[in-house]
């Protein structure tokens, strides 16, 4: 982990110095985190940058997990699925094993922070520890990094007795809130720009990683990297690499993995094989948790990069692909037009017939997928950046102390 | 060259904000105009201000949020333009803003009876924010220390000193000109820093022509 002097570089030492100015009105407060994996997914991926940070700018940060099962993960996912919005029956049976293994959780758990973060839908629950005498200090706040906006009625009011238990909420955009009795602040998610998946990588490196997966870098390259996953469409990216491999000849590569939360994820990679077909200009690359540096040079070879979601929590890879000055071309849903800017920052889509267009367009025209690739990269300078993060995270930990202050001098 | 010490120091602050969801919007200029009519001056400050501190070194497309909704999503580009042009400047309060930003929506809707209506995800969301202003502890005796720090400091501090004083002192002054001024009786520098062009720079720029014209004076 990079020490957080090293950020000064590239946002300047006068947001290194405010944000250990920011962190000292935390001193003495225990900040626990929880969520259901360490591994895998863009939530691990964040604290497991974040926690070192926090730590360096002497906040006492930690991170728990809960335990699950097969059982539960299964009904997590299908918990997460309906909050976006696809019709899936939960039933009550299932619901009730969810309440099962909060209640285990409970039991074996420590709730030692004096704030407590609960992250996303699977721990919601610990939100029950409240009640007890002695927590009437803590301060709780839930994190919801998915899309709640189009959430099934059904799923939502089950969390929502959970959610408005809580001191605060956060959202990543104004569109996945819903109405709630309690504060909702928006914090948008971040990259890392020094970490193994975003710094500067030599020529060497890239194509060594071209090499070990037979990858043309004289060929124009398309790529989406995601879990396999249906919400990314990953069929649907594949339909898009035919509508252009038909006028331009590239390669296209879908470079993903699957999280501990998520079972599906196997099944939806054997779809996606089967639909590519044995194309050998297709590269369909299942990777560890663990392959960093093979993403980043993955999208640094890029030409062309796309994230075509069908619904998105945040869409870091976005993130990712504009740090890299990449021109990308992604769906209009979820956190990604925040990211995005049409024509400015990258271009929006919302039909592969509509991405194939904009992704000629962009192979044929490399001055504009510069310039778009530029803008981006400053864009996610400004707002995206893990440095931001941490910020509003040490501004929400302060907040939450000041129950409804709009004004906090500190 | 001016080597005075100053009797009372330059103290730099910053303004933070986190911004706080308000679950209310509009989905067409009815809805907008609505809103608009029951927000209070936090809201308003955080339309007309947080794209500011987005876009440090880009030029916004429009100098707030109403504007660029107006024109970018619903497609009234004459009256986003109207709403662009109005100089929050020429108003002490937010709430004299407010009532410049009603009359001109009001006016429009009763010559153009029909707007767009757009889907949830074009949506205009009000919005508010939580301040946090901070004491940095960087003190300027003189001017020549003013500029060194100012170098250093954040977009957030130049915002706090800048843009926020003069709600803050209910008429279009600054901070950095008001200590100009009164601990160095330098009128013109104080008067030059006092005329920017706030909304039409961005942060960044203006800190760099702060600076410089301050230079002319060591």
């Amino acid at each position: 982990m990079n020490p957080i002097n090293d950020y000064a570089e590239i946002v300047g030492s006068e947001t290194i110095d405010e944000l250990k100015e920011i962190a000292s009105h935390l001193e003495g407060k225990i900040v626990q985190n929880i969520n259901s994996t360490a591994v895998g997914g863009g939530v691990a991926e964040i604290l497991n940058r974040m926690i070192p940070l926090l730590k360096q700018l002497n906040v006492d940060a930690r991170w728990d997990f809960i335990k699950g099962g097969e059982k539960f993960f299964e009904i997590t996912k299908k918990i997460h699925n309906s909050l976006h919005g696809i019709n899936i029956d939960i039933t009550k049976e299932e619901f009730n094993h969810f309440d099962q293994i909060t209640k285990d959780n409970l039991a074996n758990m420590t709730l030692n922070g004096d704030i407590i973060f609960i992250h996303d839908p699977q721990p919601i629950g610990l939100i029950r520890a409240k009640k007890q005498a002695d927590f009437k200090e803590k301060k709780f706040i839930w994190r919801c990094h998915i899309d709640i906006s189009s959430a099934n009625p059904n799923t939502f009011n089950f969390l929502k007795k959970y959610i408005e238990l809580y001191d605060a909420s956060v959202f990543s955009s104004p569109l996945f809130s819903k109405k709630l009795k309690i504060p909702q602040m928006l914090i948008a998610p971040s990259i890392d720009p020094l970490s193994d998946k975003n710094k500067e990588l030599d020529k060497k490196q890239i194509i060594e990683v071209a090499d070990r997966f037979n990858i043309d870098l004289n060929k124009k390259i398309i790529t989406q990297v995601s879990r396999f996953d249906r919400l990314k469409d990953p069929l649907g990216v594949i339909d898009v690499y035919r509508l252009v491999k038909k006028y331009i000849d590239c390669q296209l590569i879908l470079a993903g993995g699957s999280a501990d939360d998520d079972p599906e994820s196997v099944e939806v990679y054997k779809e996606v094989l089967e639909k590519a077909n044995g194309d050998k200009d297709i590269f369909i690359l299942n990777l560890p948790p663990t392959s960093n540096i093979e993403i980043n040079a993955i999208q640094r070879m890029s030409t062309v990069i796309l994230q075509k979601s069908i619904k998105e929590g945040f869409g870091l890879t976005v993130s990712e692909s504009l740090w890299k000055k990449k021109p990308t071309i992604a769906s209009a849903v979820g956190g990604i037009p925040l990211q995005i800017t049409h024509k400015y920052s990258g271009l929006l889509s919302r039909t592969i017939e509509g991405t194939a267009l904009y992704t000629k367009q962009l192979l044929q025209n490399s001055e504009y997928a510069n310039k778009l690739g530029l803008n981006g990269h400053e864009h996610v300078k400004n707002n995206f950046l893990i440095t931001r993060h941490i910020r509003d995270y040490l501004l929400l930990f302060i907040k939450v102390q000041y129950n409804k202050e709009s004004i906090i001098y500190l | 060259m001016n080597n005075k010490t100053a009797q009372y120091p330059f103290k730099f602050f910053v303004k933070l904000s986190l911004p706080e969801l308000t679950g209310i919007y509009a989905l067409n200029l009815a809805e907008l105009l609505k809103g608009i009519k029951i927000s209070d001056d936090a809201i308003l400050y955080y339309h007309t201000h947080h794209f500011l501190l987005q876009f440090h070194s880009t030029a916004p497309a429009a100098p707030n949020d109403f504007a660029y909704w107006i024109t970018s999503i619903l497609g009234e580009n004459f009256l986003g333009e109207e709403i662009a042009g109005i100089d929050l400047f020429s108003f002490n309060s937010m709430e004299k803003f407010k009532l410049k930003l009603i009359a001109i929506i009001e006016n429009f809707i009763s010559k153009n009876k029909k707007t767009r209506q757009v889907e949830m995800s074009s949506r205009f969301n009000f919005m508010k924010s939580i301040t946090y202003i901070m004491d940095t502890k960087k003190y300027a005796y003189s001017l020549e220390d003013f500029i060194n720090i100012l170098q250093n400091m954040s977009v957030y501090s130049l915002y706090y000193h800048f843009f926020e004083s003069s709600f803050r002192l209910k008429e279009r002054k600054n901070d950095f000109s008001m200590w100009i001024d009164s601990e160095f009786k330098l009128t013109k520098l104080a008067s030059d820093i006092n005329n920017l062009d706030l909304y039409t720079h961005t942060m960044n720029e203006l800190k760099v022509v702060i600076i410089n014209l301050v230079k002319q004076y060591l």
